[in-house]
């Protein structure tokens, strides 16, 4: 392993810890938020506008329950090392984070998962982190709106793995062994 | 209906739990750390706890450890805003925060059961 690969190691680590503690702290608020939301929620008449942005704020502290769950798993898979692991999961979680930051907002993110999932020998967060900034990349170049292709495809005893930008037609292909 | 020690330092969240249950028909007693709880289970009779995991001082898996000690027979239920894999061969109940009033209630019965 280089300095830099420690380094980058150490840093995502302390990332990932960073990240786990954040989540902590925000499922305890927003398990306060929702808990007594339903709590009011019980009390109010179904229809009135009282009950409907009970709803909303529901709604709204749901969404970041979910936020947080892909950050922290996001964040522990950070610190796993390489194993068997569903390159489709891995890149479906990259896209969700990057719908999720808003950095794709004038992209069309088209996913395109061929069959069932395969397992590969690979490390998950390293795939989410590499599909992660490559779209991060190409969003930036593509500040007036574009298309971005994930795909994953068996071929024989691989899972190939792509990313294509267009217009720009940046790509990354990735070909990893199928796990056993 | 059981008489669950809660144990959480946070008091917004140790009320609210303590809300959820009581509204369940709960008889509720409560502690805001571990220590207290020790004690309180020292002199006291529940049917169960239901402890926060991240505390200051001791935290929910070592006051699990002390409850097998001396009430082995004593549900635990651990609730965390964390994530729930160091719990994972070590706690018998587990429920990750946030949950809803409905998942918090099925999971005392379930560990009451």
């Amino acid at each position: 392993m280089t300095a830099s690969t420690l380094m980058d190691h150490d840093r995502l680590a302390a990332l990932g810890e960073l990240a786990a503690g954040a989540a902590h702290d925000i499922n305890n608020s927003i398990f306060a938020i929702l808990g007594l939301t339903e709590f009011l929620l019980f009390d109010a008449e179904p229809g009135t506008k009282a009950h409907e942005r009970l709803l909303l704020i529901q709604q709204s502290g749901v969404e970041i329950k979910d936020i947080v769950k892909t950050m922290h798993d996001y964040a522990r898979e950070s610190a796993e090392d390489e194993q068997t692991t569903f390159v489709r999961d891995a890149i479906a979680e990259a896209v969700e984070l990057a719908r999720r930051s808003g950095a794709s907002r004038r992209v069309e993110i088209i996913e395109d998962y061929e069959g069932e999932p395969v397992p590969a020998v690979a490390s998950s967060s390293r795939i989410t982190q590499l599909f992660l900034s490559t779209i991060g990349g190409a969003c930036e170049a593509m500040r007036d709106g574009g298309t971005i292709m994930v795909a994953v495809r068996l071929e024989g005893e691989w899972i190939e793995a792509s990313l294509l930008q267009a217009p720009e037609g940046a790509t990354l292909r990735l070909r990893l062994p199928v796990a056993d | 209906m059981a008489r669950v020690l809660v144990i959480d330092d946070e008091p917004a969240i140790r009320s609210l739990v303590v809300a959820i249950l009581r509204d369940a028909g709960h008889d509720i007693v409560s502690a805001e750390d571990a220590a207290a709880a020790l004690e309180w289970l020292a002199g006291g009779s529940v049917d169960m706890v239901v402890s926060d995991v991240v505390m200051p001082g001791m935290s929910g898996l070592e006051l699990l450890r002390e409850v097998r000690t001396h009430r082995p027979d004593l549900p635990v239920l651990l609730i965390t805003g964390g994530g729930t894999r160091p719990m994972l061969g070590r706690a018998d109940h587990v429920l990750p925060k946030p949950f809803s009033h409905r998942q918090l209630t099925a999971a005392v019965e379930g560990a009451l059961a």
